[in-house]
């Protein structure tokens, strides 16, 4: 779609939506959100960018192929799971890590988390492969 | 805040990291699919990458099997949670024989797609696809969860809709259309009746089932969810009168694709039903559900061979064969009896076995005629003397001849009939054997006795000259198939006390129960 007002705000409307896919990804453990939810906001932010500015922008700014995005997703949930072989307890048991990175600040890092953003890897990489294909001419 | 105490919902005690063999069959292959998929321009990497995963994955089956065949049914609740209310894996000798077979199918799998699988296909993911149908089958054989086996259902159904799609011709559309389309069929059906399931007991925990629905009277909804699965399962694993989307589909994907179809699909549906009648809802199992079931099973085992034996496209008459043998599987699974239902553990092996073994075959005679026509193939028997010889034994293992694996669940299960006084099952699994001699002896009276026919020479000389080095190397895993058949036939006891000693924790399933709740119950 060719234009001039929507080529002007999709890009920084596309930075803003990834933003707060973030967002809702890393809110997701104990409020609404997640990897899912997450994941498809990025995907649609991606899809717009394509709309507006045409498929191969889209491909640049990702860098990795998406169809790699997504397998690499499935890896780190795959291995999130894997993680708890070491501490002896099942598979896929959420484990958690408060390193402190400045005085009295805590962050929670987790399996669970790793498995979510894999989740939203995985829901980025398929579905900007899907819209790509559909945007792309031919 | 409170704190809440979780003893009596998760895990207090450390898990042994031997238990890890339980999962290792589905988080191998999974892996390396993600791992492969990344690096998916290196595809010159990636068979070997397969490989070596593949028969990692062989391994850890093996100790699978070696461990709960000494320690009994091994469990496994993902999250730390207890069951019921975590996902539960449970191993039971059933799911550990059944799965070290499909590794060792799709082992021979990966090695035939060496020489088969171009790299544009490898591209398009061949070896990503067939790593996670394997993940899809190992876990619906490992699962102990009926919601979470609906799950790998999924996996595997959407991995072989990118396999049998792939080289995107015409044909190979139109058979995907149809084998797509009963599949979600079957699938949705499968999760309605878990539905029902879940709203009439609340658990979808197979073992906690079991117990739920043990002392229950079959009526009622109950009735429902049953038919309901029987209906789903006999789709999947194309039983009378619902098998005519395989032969109509299973001929068009690439050849080895259709090998890895055969091998293991079908099979997933007959051990859900096998699974679902013994373990999870054991008044069905006794109801007259099974007569139901053991009429179907006559049909798809004298309809399968019928079909057979009016084929004249190999891999159509070898699905036919396919539909067939799941017929034999389903009079043996209705009969119930611990020596029937162990006749159908060791026919299932057999099975997955045979029908890889069958379609490579076919595969390794399209390299080197062109064509799987019966109309125009002959006189292989003169220039291929090694695969005539391994046709003919794989025959002879199809048909069910002694010394070969097909050969004792038969007879087991024939002379079982016979003791229970089902003489139509006796009469079906006979009538169907004996028509698989006929149209496999035909198909090998065409193709290799008959002499060369008048105007064949030339073709023949073209094809030869396009045969790589890798031709050659289609042999190999076809066989290792053919040795590995042979050793159960030459040496049935093993596996037999396997198969028995997995039949008799179906009908007795406190051993499995107990696994699952490990010191909880």
């Amino acid at each position: 779609m060719n234009t001039l007002i929507l080529r002007t705000i999709v890009p920084l409307l596309t930075g803003l939506m990834v933003i707060y896919s973030i967002v809702v990804l890393l809110a997701g453990h104990n409020d609404p959100g997640g990897g899912f939810i997450g994941g498809l906001i990025a995907a649609s932010a991606f899809a717009l960018y394509g709309i507006a500015c045409g498929v191969a922008p889209v491909r640049r700014a990702l860098y990795f192929h998406p169809v790699s995005i997504a397998a690499f997703g499935m890896l780190l949930s795959a291995l999130s799971g894997v993680i708890s072989l070491y501490k002896g307890v099942p598979f896929l048991t959420g484990l958690w890590w408060f390193p402190e990175i400045a005085k009295g600040v805590e962050v929670p890092l987790s399996t669970p988390l790793m498995f979510d953003i894999g989740v939203w890897l995985v829901v980025v990489g398929s579905l900007v492969t899907i819209a790509l294909a559909l945007e792309e001419k031919e | 805040m409170k704190t809440i105490s979780t003893e009596g919902a998760m895990l207090q005690t450390a898990t042994a990291a031997v238990d890890w063999y339980i999962l290792a069959p589905v988080v191998i292959p999974l892996v390396t699919a993600a791992i492969l998929i990344i690096f998916r321009r290196a595809v010159g990497l990636h068979p070997y990458i397969a490989l070596l995963a593949l028969a990692a994955n062989i391994y850890a089956s093996f100790e699978l099997l070696m461990k709960v065949k000494l320690e009994g049914p091994l469990a496994m609740t993902m999250g730390n949670w207890l069951p019921p209310f975590g996902i539960s894996f449970a191993a039971d000798l059933l799911g550990a024989i059944l799965t070290l077979t499909s590794s060792l199918a799709v082992f021979c799998v990966a090695l035939y797609g060496m020489g088969d699988a171009s790299s544009r296909e490898r591209r398009f993911g061949f070896y990503p696809l067939i790593l996670t149908l394997l993940v899809g089958v190992n876990g619906s054989f490992l699962t102990g969860d009926i919601f979470n086996l609906y799950v790998w259902f999924e996996v595997f159904v959407i991995s072989s809709f990118g396999l049998i799609v792939l080289g995107g011709t015409r044909k190979q559309l139109d058979g995907a259309v149809k084998y797509c389309f009963l599949s979600l069929i079957a699938t949705t059906l499968f999760l309605i009746a878990t539905g029902y399931l879940y709203g009439l007991y609340g658990t979808l925990n197979m073992a906690d089932l079991s117990k739920i629905v043990a002392p229950l009277k079959f009526e009622g909804p109950l009735v429902v969810v049953s038919a309901l699965y029987l209906l789903a399962f006999s789709m999947k694993a194309a039983a009378f009168p619902l098998y005519f989307w395989l032969p109509a589909s299973y001929h068009t994907p690439k050849i080895v694709v259709s090998a890895l179809f055969a091998g293991l699909l079908t099979k997933v549906g007959a051990y859900s039903l096998l699974r679902t009648f013994t373990i999870t809802l054991p008044v069905a199992g006794d109801s007259w559900l099974m007569d139901v079931m053991f009429y179907v099973g006559v049909g798809t085992a004298i309809c399968g061979a019928l079909g057979a034996i009016a084929q004249t496209d190999l891999r159509r008459l070898f699905s036919f064969l396919l539909v067939a043998s799941i017929g034999f599987m389903l009079i043996g699974i209705s009969i119930g009896t611990e020596t029937a239902l162990s006749a159908t553990i060791f026919y299932m092996v057999h099975s997955i076995l045979i029908m890889t073994a069958l379609f490579l075959i076919a595969g390794v005679i399209y390299e080197h005629r062109g064509s799987l026509d019966l109309r125009s193939l002959s006189g292989m028997n003169k220039d291929l003397p090694l695969l005539s010889l391994l046709f003919l034994g794989l025959g002879f293992v199809a048909m069910g001849f002694p010394p070969f694996s097909g050969f004792w669940p038969k007879m087991i299960l024939i002379s079982e009939t016979i003791k229970q006084e089902v003489y139509l099952g006796t009469f079906a699994i006979i009538f169907s054997s004996f028509l698989s001699i006929i149209s496999l002896g035909r198909a090998f009276a065409f193709g290799f006795w008959r002499p060369l026919t008048a105007g064949a020479e030339d073709e023949v000389a073209i094809q030869a000259k396009q045969l790589t080095v890798y031709s050659k190397l289609q042999y190999v895993p076809v066989l290792l198939l053919m040795i590995l058949v042979t050793l159960v036939g030459l040496l049935p006891g093993y596996l037999y006390e396997l198969s028995s000693l997995g039949a008799k924790g179906l009908v007795d399933t406190s051993s499995y129960i107990a696994a699952v709740f490990g010191g909880a119950l």
